[in-house]
């Protein structure tokens, strides 16, 4: 058998806060595969709509206390969480909504995605390049 | 690289906060769309028709038709089907090998651990 997911000793329930952290970088993931040419089919789009849709909503201040977010920031006594954060979180679900629909890019607002992917990415210490998504090439 | 071609999933979770991520992730994936039921006697119902789905997700702990339950009915009839029980508590990991699961995803997870999942059973890289 298999085994995924959190070690023995980390194991609990999934609560609300963990669901936004998991669909915040999923979207963030959605904005780097879309910047770097990977394939948005049918289904994609409407994953990316949704996904969009309920991080908009889960992107409420928190006060800056997400726990799984250990940010360099933070443990240098900066809260980096704040409004400006939960607002570059909205604006990603906008853009990623704008992807999904069709709506025109172009060269400054790919930079714009990718300069707010990375703020956030930076924020929330999430090393997307620890992924593996060259499987998202198939659709 | 091995790939199941027009792969049906299904995402049983009574949470549906949860299973609504899931269902998101794993249609990202795939570009496929993926079934989700909130209770396992539906999963159930479906599961035994012709339709059906090559994969189940399930989660462990739900009322009346746990994920045990599911899961064991899915491998006795249907031993080929892919079954990955979720669940938060430790001591359900040994009750997921006990009835066949194929993987047993431990909460809190991670969207690698999803890709992963994807990339295990479906492309078949792992």
């Amino acid at each position: 058998m298999y085994r995924f997911g959190a070690n023995q000793s980390n194991m609990r329930d999934t609560e609300l806060q963990d669901i936004f952290c998991v669909r915040l970088k999923l979207l963030v993931v959605m904005a780097y595969a879309y910047l770097e040419g990977y394939p948005v089919g049918e289904f994609r789009k409407i994953a990316l709509i949704e996904n969009a849709i309920q991080v908009a909503k889960g992107a409420v201040d928190w006060g800056g206390r997400i726990n799984n977010f250990r940010t360099y920031h933070e443990s240098n006594g900066e809260i980096i969480l704040d409004h400006l954060f939960f607002q570059r979180v909205k604006l990603l679900s906008v853009m990623i909504k704008g992807v999904a629909e069709g709506n025109p890019m172009g060269h400054y607002r790919d930079k714009a995605l990718r300069d707010n992917a990375d703020y956030i990415c930076e924020a929330i210490s999430f090393n997307r390049n620890k992924l593996d998504i060259e499987f998202l090439k198939v659709a | 690289m091995t790939i199941i071609s027009n792969v049906k999933i299904a995402v049983v979770d009574d949470d549906e906060p949860h299973r609504g991520f899931v269902v998101n992730a794993l249609m990202y994936c795939v570009n496929r769309d993926v079934i989700s039921f909130e209770n396992s006697y539906s999963a159930w119902l479906y599961l035994e028709g012709a339709e059906s789905a090559d994969i189940v997700v399930s989660d462990a702990e739900m009322p009346e038709m746990d994920g045990f339950e599911l899961i064991s009915r899915i491998k006795n009839k249907f031993p080929g089907k892919i079954c990955i029980l979720m669940s938060g508590n430790p001591a359900n990991e040994k009750m997921a090998i006990d009835i066949g699961a194929d993987a047993f995803l431990a909460k809190p997870f991670s969207v690698n651990d999803l890709f992963t999942i994807v990339q295990t059973f479906v492309v078949g890289e792992h």
